[in-house]
């Protein structure tokens, strides 16, 4: 819980007493006296200010107390966030020791109205066509009352919009009394206001997002169909969600692999970019990027998962899932063939089959001997809404044949005939292969 | 030449293919080399921890080289369909898999084993898939939802006089009114008035305390506006700066205590239906600090906590028999560190909050009242220190509010988690009691990271109905609780890592 009693505690004006010195423009001044005068300059007419009492009483905002540096404060913060807490201190003079400012004081006057004004909107050094509306300017603590010979420590802070450009923004307020009017003393210097200087760090927050290519929806995921042999693109947008320029926004991919358990893939580098990257993505826009895939030829029907990636410089990578249905039932694949027995090589047979359906593979020796015969049914998935990647039901078989009879003994080396019964997209065909087993 | 040829393998693949659907051969060679091991997944449990391994055990050995190809073993995160990536290992027939890093809380995982062999090379006839969903996280109840904003200023009071219509006052002095549940719109702003808190509704009817400036004097009032928060005029006015205002409604009529501090702290008491206040007495003098005051749900009794003006971790507490116009100091138990807040559960069972996890419960009516301290055990997170990185984490109550005629209510306030090195953290925190405030348990927002934790620290809380709460704080916090069917925990809801 807030207290208001806190904002009067009583706290020391300067924190060290180098501050508090320069803090006193008195002895400031004359260390600029004594230096001239040590160059041996002369200058005219040097106004120096001296402790004064003055009608209708003086507050000041202490220069090198609180936040402040000089009359300055620098504060940082991120865009959708408040700045980090400043803090200016309020100063009612009863003596010449405590006009920090040293432009006169007034003992018994008591400030009960003092309001902020004037406040500035806080303008982007870099682009003045930036702003920080000075609306945002929020004084969390009490100005008054500021009693004679008292102080009161006002911590504020600045409101930092969502979006807002990194960069750092200027602004000032001030602070006068609502009834009593602002004065002048002898010297010409104002009474009874102060201002406060501020910049602003907006600090640089760099983020990256994937977005459809047409709507403003966010990207989850990436899906292309082809058939072997064809190239298939699509397109994906590269957003800056961040507040300061993306560099070297690109998306990259890795290996798609079929999720049938095949082992088959489509390689990262049979995926393209265009461009392959864009030096430059400004805040709140976004970049087309065309992808390409070239579906190898002869590649088994089925759905091949990876990662697509975005990536720019200072952020960290996005992953979506990434998916290239291959369309188009192939004929059997054998992983590596010939097989080389004697390096315990074993043969890989994958073929295109219904999810569910039942298959049956028979391989030959040259005599047209039945060499090894299995069969098996293919997984058939589990249901889920949505699929659950993998589970969807297998669209391929990979069998292992380990280059053995049906007792169990080591085939021959030579060429054997690989014939599949399978279900594919609903009609019964038979696949035929040659394989070579070398001993 | 190669006519023939094409022709005669196509003779030979027919006949072979004749041979494959109609006959076996010599000598059985169609028959199985072996069978390939069964396995159980009785090492799985159905809610895996977010750092436990995934085993699978098989009946007999499993080929290392297929077994430990990564290919073979895909965990998926179902929320976003990426693969996790983890390492695999074989002990003895055990296939286990180790996340390379924490999964994410309660979320669920697809696990397919493929393409496994027997040392024999006898191929796996299936894949073997299962779903799993990996533990919730400590928080149970993510029932609260962060509400849209209207500033990032602090907020000061919370008040709902239905779920459409409320109010929230900020620091600054602008009051915000919803008629819909969800979007805030400033409905009172008046530069003389500062620091208000504590906005309390009844209809068109709001009370909140402040500073206001009239001419050159700066009045502390208790603020009333009968035109919903359009205008608010003085209704009672102290010599302390006021930002404390417990104000219920009794027999329909709005009846409160409100206080704050100048020398001393001071309470008063508003009397609704004569719209007047009467200054308590019996407070504790100078050096005392007011942070909580409370008056019972029939109005007969109050409470107000204290804390040291200097040294803040001293406490004390009074009690008014006489509904907040005499108080009498409370013995209070020993260890009970600086008193931040103070409430009734009902129209006897009192509260009081404070700093290093302090939750006192009593009956307040009592001539002598036994104050039980509640711990861990009722759920009151107790301060933790991690020992490797040195990191404390301390719990502060301040405000305890019941639904009246009801066993529900809330305790609300912050935690400070302070590592060597760093600057220290602060967050808010709720707990909710459904047993008049026994047992309580902790409560997540939605969509906060730290799986819900990580919210600003709170300022105030209204308990309008057991399923209707609202909170506000720091930050221009916020959030309200309208969902008791379920406890906010779905699968894929917590977007943030563990």
């Amino acid at each position: 819980m807030l207290h208001n009693f806190d904002a009067l505690t009583p706290t020391p004006m300067s924190r060290t007493s180098a501050h508090r010195w320069r803090a006193n423009t008195r002895w400031s001044r004359l260390l600029v006296c004594l230096t001239v005068a040590g160059l041996g300059l002369v200058v005219p007419g040097l106004n120096v200010a001296s402790a004064q009492t003055v009608t209708g009483g003086d507050f000041d905002i202490c220069d090198y107390c609180g936040s402040l540096r000089g009359n300055r404060a620098i504060i940082r913060g991120r865009a959708h966030f408040g700045t980090e807490r400043a803090v200016f201190v309020l100063v009612n003079a009863a003596t010449a020791e405590q006009d920090v400012d040293n432009d006169g004081y007034t003992v018994g006057v008591n400030f009960n109205n003092l309001i902020v004004s004037d406040t500035t909107n806080f303008v982007s050094i870099e682009d003045p066509s930036r702003v920080i509306v000075k609306t945002n300017l929020v004084i969390a603590d009490f100005l008054n009352p500021l009693n004679n010979g008292f102080q009161n420590q006002v911590s504020f802070f600045v409101n930092i919009p969502p979006g807002t450009p990194t960069g750092v923004y200027r602004g000032r307020f001030t602070v006068r009394d609502a009834v009593l009017p602002i004065g002048q003393n002898p010297n010409g210097e104002a009474l009874r206001v102060d201002a406060v200087d501020v910049d602003i760090e907006v600090l640089p927050e760099s983020d990256i997002g994937l977005f459809d290519p047409d709507t403003s929806a966010r990207l989850d995921s990436l899906t292309l169909r082809g058939r072997p042999g064809q190239t298939v693109r699509g397109v994906v947008r590269i957003g800056n969600l961040g507040n300061v320029k993306l560099s070297n926004a690109r998306l990259e991919a890795t290996d798609l692999v079929a999720t049938s358990g095949t082992g088959l893939r489509i390689r990262r580098e049979r995926i393209s970019f265009s461009p392959t990257n864009v030096n430059s993505v400004d805040i709140g826009d976004t970049t087309r990027i065309e992808v390409t895939v070239r579906i190898p030829p002869g590649l088994l029907a089925g759905s091949y998962r990876g990662e697509l990636i975005g990536l720019s410089d200072d952020v960290d990578p996005i992953r979506i899932p990434f998916t290239v249905i291959v369309t188009t039932p192939g004929d059997i694949v054998f992983e590596t063939n010939p097989v080389i027995g004697r390096a315990g090589d074993l043969a890989v047979i994958i073929f295109n089959a219904d999810p569910g359906s039942a298959w049956e593979l028979a391989i030959f020796d040259m005599m047209a001997t039945t060499t090894f015969r299995t069969n098996g049914t293919v997984f058939a998935g589990t249901p889920g809404n949505p699929p659950i990647p993998g589970f969807e039901g297998d669209q391929a078989v990979r069998y292992t044949w380990p280059l053995i009879n049906g007792r169990g003994e080591n085939v021959a080396g030579g060429m054997y005939y690989v014939v599949i019964n399978a279900v594919q997209d609903g009609q019964q065909r038979q696949l035929r292969g040659k394989l070579m087993v070398i001993r | 030449m190669k006519v023939i040829s094409l022709s005669r393998n196509i003779l030979v693949l027919g006949v072979l293919g004749l041979a494959l659907v109609g006959t076996a051969c010599d000598d059985d060679p169609t028959s199985s080399p072996g069978g390939f091991p069964d396995f159980s997944l009785d090492a799985v449990p159905d809610t895996i921890g977010t750092e436990d391994a995934i085993r699978v055990v098989f009946s007999d050995s499993i080929a290392a080289s297929s077994a430990l190809d990564a290919a073979n073993f895909v965990v998926t995160n179902m929320c976003s369909g990426l693969r996790i990536p983890g390492a695999l290992r074989l002990a003895g027939d055990t296939l286990i898999f180790t996340p390379s890093q924490a999964l994410p809380f309660l979320t669920p995982i697809g696990v397919r084993i493929q393409n496994l062999l027997t040392p024999l090379g006898v191929p796996q006839p299936q894949p073997i898939v299962f779903t799993r969903i990996t533990a919730p996280p400590p928080i149970r109840d993510q029932t609260w939802e962060f509400m849209d904003s209207p500033t990032n200023d602090v907020l000061t009071g919370v008040s709902f006089v239905t779920d459409q219509l409320g109010y929230i006052v900020e620091s600054g002095g602008t009051v915000y009114r919803t008629t819909d549940g969800r979007q805030f719109v400033a409905r009172f702003k008046d530069p003389n008035i500062t620091f208000p808190a504590d906005i309390r509704a009844f209809g068109d009817t709001l009370f909140m305390v402040g500073s206001q400036r009239v001419g050159t004097v700066t009045q502390r009032s208790l603020l009333r506006s009968i035109n919903g928060g359009e205008t608010f005029a003085s209704v009672a006015t102290a010599g302390e700066f006021l930002y404390i205002n417990s104000m219920r409604r009794v027999n329909g009529v709005p009846q409160g205590v409100f206080g704050g501090i100048f020398t001393s702290p001071g309470l008063y008491r508003y009397f609704g239906n004569t719209n007047t206040f009467q200054r308590a007495t019996g407070t504790p003098g100078g050096g005392w600090t007011l942070t909580g005051a409370d008056l019972s749900h029939n109005a007969s009794l109050a409470l107000a906590a204290f804390r040291g003006s200097t040294d803040q971790s001293l406490s004390t507490a009074s009690r008014s028999l006489d509904g907040g116009l005499t108080y009498t100091t409370l013995t209070l138990p020993a260890n009970v560190w600086g008193l931040q807040g103070a409430g009734f559960a009902n129209n006897n069972i009192g509260f009081l909050l404070g700093d290093s996890s302090v939750v006192l419960r009593f009956d307040a009516s009592a001539a002598t009242p036994t104050f039980t301290r509640l711990g861990a055990a009722a759920g009151i997170p107790q301060t933790e220190l991690d020992q490797a990185s040195g990191q404390v984490t301390s719990y502060r109550f301040i405000r305890v509010q019941f639904v009246p005629g009801t066993q529900t209510g809330w305790i609300t306030g912050s935690f400070t988690r302070r590592r060597p090195g760093v600057p220290d953290v602060e967050g808010g925190v709720i707990l909710m009691s459904e047993d008049g405030g026994l047992t309580w348990r902790r409560q997540a927002v939605s969509g906060a990271l730290e799986n819900g934790l990580s919210f600003p620290p709170i300022t105030d809380v209204q308990a309008l109905r057991e399923d209707f709460a609202a909170v506000v704080g720091r930050n221009g916090l916020v959030a309200i609780r309208v969902d008791t069917t379920r406890t906010g925990l779905t699968p894929c809801s917590i977007t943030s890592t563990p």
